[in-house]
């Protein structure tokens, strides 16, 4: 307290003994138990890969390691999963930031309605997008090769989108949203002085461009495509459709076999997803660096306003570019969607006699796990919201607060499982808690911790940015009044950051309830999640009650993105698989 | 009013006094089974059936059923996985694959139980010499094909026209964790030896997780052929109106049985043992025949003039032991041809 202050100290003692009961501040026990909970959260299930993926016949041993480099077929699914993941992010940023760029710093036409339609591909599970893609470009019965068979006569297909091109192509189009928004946060953020200096030592609008902007936004550049990269690594869904009935695997399919059939091979498991989470930090912390270099000091401070840059006779065909990629990942992949939950057949003609509406009967009363799984989905998406930004809020509060020694260690805990792939905290979860003395494997708590950890950085982040700017003033009047900690967090704080909260709310209910990576590893017949019934009926070929499904899941993250854009007024950010 | 009750009395008794011990001992674990509340059945079995026969158990008792359907080799890994894990979830279990069954009862997981009849089962369908399992179903597995897509002429005859190279790109092959799979690959190398997938591997075949799926990829005219279908299965899809049709090869087709058991570990034994009665009773076995096309081994079984009798068909059995001495080799080979 500060000198102002202790001058009333007195009085304010005295009032606060007759109206208020002689109290323990219960602040610090909640901190430290905030604080234990992350770490557990985090350290648990990492330390029981890293054991495990050690443990020998006798002892410690690297043999598990040697094997990922000697096995043939884990080799090649090792290979496979960096050169998807490469190219699908060359993609992702090339277009990304072609779009970015397009939509931020020029006279595009339909900006605004660009910026949704991209939000749209980003919240679009990429796994709902690779089923709605096998109906598209099958080589024999997808609609394009027909297409294609039709206008030229040739026999044969087009493209086949069970290859490994298909699987690039397919992540490429769910995770382009990730460059895009990169890009525009910073082109927005880039002054524009440079760029009129350059206009007026007499270069031209795309010269400028080549010459000046991208050259400072290369850090941009370089943090979006590696996001793109640690995010197409950690994907399951995707090359679960389309890789493993092309023959190929990748490290995430690979995992789940290791641990789906008989017997189940741990070691090699935790291996694998050491070495993916290796990958990963060290991915993301050169990202890290690249981004906080201080060497392009111009991205500082918000640039002017400026007149768009005109395209000219490019407009049009920019335009056309544009509508292009979100129709292939938004328009074309749900019409196909909607086509099939309402047909018999879904590859049969668009005629009266092959609708019905008999694929959403079946869907919602036909198999006895949906009922259960749309339940558990919507459970476990509230409980992780709930419980995630709560631990949210402490974190965020301590640690702006500074309210005790080692606050940052908090939060990096807080943001650490960014770096941590969904299947390989979920192998974590899974040799962690499935023996004694937690026996959680079988239930669906063991989804909820798999959630929170995952969502937390997410939650952990929103609130934190607006906890940021909130004023100290408010919580000192409090607490001088002779509110302890909690109570003022709960009076004062908490009701200032409430966009803040239902943001982090609703971005947390999102990832929960398109979860799949992890989910796959951890679900049983007791805790079926939505998501995983999608993958599991493939078994089954209910390609149309798999559209229902996947529609259905589509619905509840659209309602929710509504529901953020209603309050919260803001874009969607940092959603993963 | 006295009088009809003492009527109803006298009728109770008489029907007591006339019911067979068996029937009443019955009757008395249906109330045990009751209590139990529920029933868990693991399955391999094509999704829509299970449910089918899951359904009528639950209307028929009164016992709810709680149905898990996964791949052959999936499910046995998932009672390992859980029974590693202290988790006793799963009454009864069922796959298409007997080598994979008898790991569990090789790592001592299942309880012997004969059901009723089981004297007068033919020798085919009893797996097991301890009683642990039993088939209660059996399919044949055979190549299915699209007959839009394939002209009558083009059908082949035979397991080996199957790796012509007609067929690139036309084909669907089925994963070892099926049932299907690992049956047809265990019969087929013993005549041709693993050049026989080799070849087939030039043909470029889209892999499938389980027969049932690729039955639905064949009818939706995604691909020609499947090289394991199952009869079963393809029955069903083709009453559906669509365009597939099984091919009976001159080598012979593969018989695939399915084992079934019940666990020891099982939190419903009363129900679990009722359940697995339920499956082997006269009434589901033949409603297995009437509904599903499957084969069955009750005595009393009656199949319809569209199925093809068992006796006459030429068909591939691989016993179980060697099943099961053969599963690493097959899932090793299979992984090196075609790479997953």
């Amino acid at each position: 307290m500060n000198k102002a202050t202790s001058k009333f100290a007195d009085p304010l003692a005295q009032i606060s003994r007759v109206k208020l009961r002689p109290r323990l501040d219960p602040s610090l026990p909640t901190w430290i138990g905030a604080c234990g909970l992350v770490a557990v959260l985090v350290g648990v299930p990492l330390w029981w890969l890293v054991t495990t993926s050690l443990r020998g016949e006798q002892g410690l041993t690297l043999a598990h390691y040697q094997q990922i480099f000697f096995d043939r077929a884990l080799l090649r699914a090792v290979r496979n999963s960096l050169l998807i993941a490469f190219w699908a992010s060359v993609l992702a940023t090339v277009i990304g930031s072609l779009m970015g760029w397009l939509v931020t710093r020029t006279d595009l036409p339909f900006k605004r309605l660009f910026r949704a339609l991209v939000l749209a591909s980003f919240v679009t599970p990429p796994f709902v997008g690779a089923f709605a893609w096998t109906m598209l470009a099958g080589p024999n019965a997808g609609w394009f090769n027909h297409l294609y068979r039709y206008t030229t006569g040739l026999k044969g297909y087009l493209f086949n989108i069970y290859s490994f091109e298909g699987v690039i192509f397919v992540i490429f189009l769910y995770s382009y949203p990730y460059a895009f928004t990169m890009i525009t946060n910073a082109l927005e953020l880039v002054s524009s002085e440079m760029e009129e200096a350059a206009a007026i030592l007499g270069a031209n609008r795309f010269r400028t461009a080549w010459t000046i902007t991208l050259p400072l936004i290369t850090p941009a550049l370089l943090g979006g495509f590696i996001f793109a990269f640690v995010h197409a690594l950690a994907l399951f869904g995707v090359p679960a459709i389309l890789a493993m009935p092309a023959g190929f695997h990748t490290i995430t399919t690979q995992i789940w076999v290791l641990l789906s059939q008989v017997p189940q091979e741990f070691e090699i498991v935790a291996a694998l997803s050491v070495f993916l989470l290796l990958v990963a930090v060290v991915l993301l912390s050169l990202q890290k660096r690249v981004l906080g270099r201080k060497g392009f000091a111009t991205i500082t401070g918000r640039g002017m306003r400026r007149s768009p840059i005109a395209l000219g006779r490019w407009r049009y065909p920019a335009l056309l570019f544009c509508f292009f990629v979100v129709a292939l990942a938004v328009f074309l992949p749900y019409l196909v969607l909607i086509k099939a939950a309402f047909s018999k057949a879904w590859a049969m003609p668009l005629q009266l006699e092959n609708l019905t509406l008999d694929n959403w009967r079946v869907a919602v009363t036909g198999y006895s796990a949906t009922k259960d799984a749309v339940t558990n989905t919507l459970e476990l998406g509230v409980l992780t919201g709930s419980l995630g930004v709560s631990l949210a809020a402490f974190v965020a509060y301590a640690v702006n607060r500074k309210l005790f020694r080692g606050y940052q260690t908090l939060a990096y805990l807080s943001v650490a499982p960014t770096v941590v792939p969904a299947i390989v905290l979920a192998a974590g979860l899974l040799i962690a808690y499935s023996g004694p003395p937690f026996f959680l494997y079988g239930t669906i708590w063991i989804l909820l911790l798999a959630y929170l950890t995952k969502e937390l950085p997410v939650g952990y982040t929103q609130v934190d940015t607006t906890m940021k700017g909130i004023h100290i003033e408010l919580e000192e009047a409090s607490r001088i009044l002779g509110a302890h900690r909690l109570s003022t967090m709960r009076n004062i704080t908490l009701p200032l950051a409430k966009g803040g909260i239902i943001a982090a709310w609703l971005l947390m209910f999102i990832g929960a309830v398109r979860e799949l990576s992890a989910s796959i590893l951890l679900y049983t017949s007791k805790s079926w999640v939505l998501s995983v019934l999608i993958i599991d009926l493939q078994n089954h070929g209910v390609i149309e009650v798999i559209s229902v499904l996947s529609i259905l899941m589509l619905i509840f993250t659209f309602i929710t993105v509504a529901f953020m854009q209603k309050f919260v007024g803001r874009d969607t950010l940092g959603l993963n698989e | 009013m006295v009088r009809s009750r003492n009527l109803r009395v006298f009728l109770l008794l008489i029907t007591i006094l006339l019911t067979p011990a068996s029937i009443r001992a019955q009757e008395g674990s249906l109330e045990q089974a009751r209590k139990e509340g529920k029933v868990v059945w693991y399955t391999a079995m094509a999704l829509e059936m299970a449910e089918q026969v899951a359904n009528i158990f639950e209307k028929t008792y009164g016992i709810k059923v709680e149905l898990t359907r996964s791949a052959s080799e999936r499910v046995v890994a998932r009672v390992i996985q859980e029974a590693q894990a202290g988790i006793n979830n799963v009454d009864v279990i069922e796959i298409s694959e007997a080598g994979d069954f008898a790991l569990l009862k090789q790592k001592g997981l299942l309880r012997a139980h004969r059901p009723k009849n089981y004297e007068r089962f033919p020798s085919t369908f009893l797996l097991d010499k301890d009683g642990y399992f039993h088939a209660w179903r059996a399919t044949i597995a055979q190549p299915v094909y699209n007959t839009r897509l394939v002209p009558a002429s083009a059908v082949p005859k035979s397991w080996k026209d199957l790796v012509d190279p007609a067929w690139k790109d036309k084909q669907l092959k089925v994963h070892y964790v099926s049932g299907a799979g690992t049956n047809v690959m265990a019969a087929l190398t013993k005549i041709y030896g693993w050049d026989y997938y080799r070849s087939l591997r030039k043909n470029n075949p889209v892999i499938v997780q389980a027969a049932s799926q690729g039955v639905s990829v064949v009818a939706a005219g995604e691909r020609a052929i499947l090289v394991e279908g199952n009869y079963y299965n393809t029955m069903r899809v083709k009453a559906k109106g669509n365009p597939v049709n099984v091919i009976f090869p001159s080598e012979g087709a593969v018989l695939v049985l399915s084992p079934t058991g019940t666990a020891l570990k099982a939190p419903h034994p009363t129900a679990a043992v009722f359940f697995l009665e339920y499956m082997f009773s006269e009434k589901i076995q033949q409603l297995l025949i009437d509904n599903t096309r499957l084969y069955v081994p009750h005595p009393n079984a009656k199949y319809p003039s569209d199925m093809p009798p068992l006796s006459q068909l030429k068909t591939l059995a691989v016993p179980v032991d060697e099943l099961v001495k053969r599963q690493s080799e097959i899932k090793r080979m299979f992984t090196e041809i075609f790479g997953l």
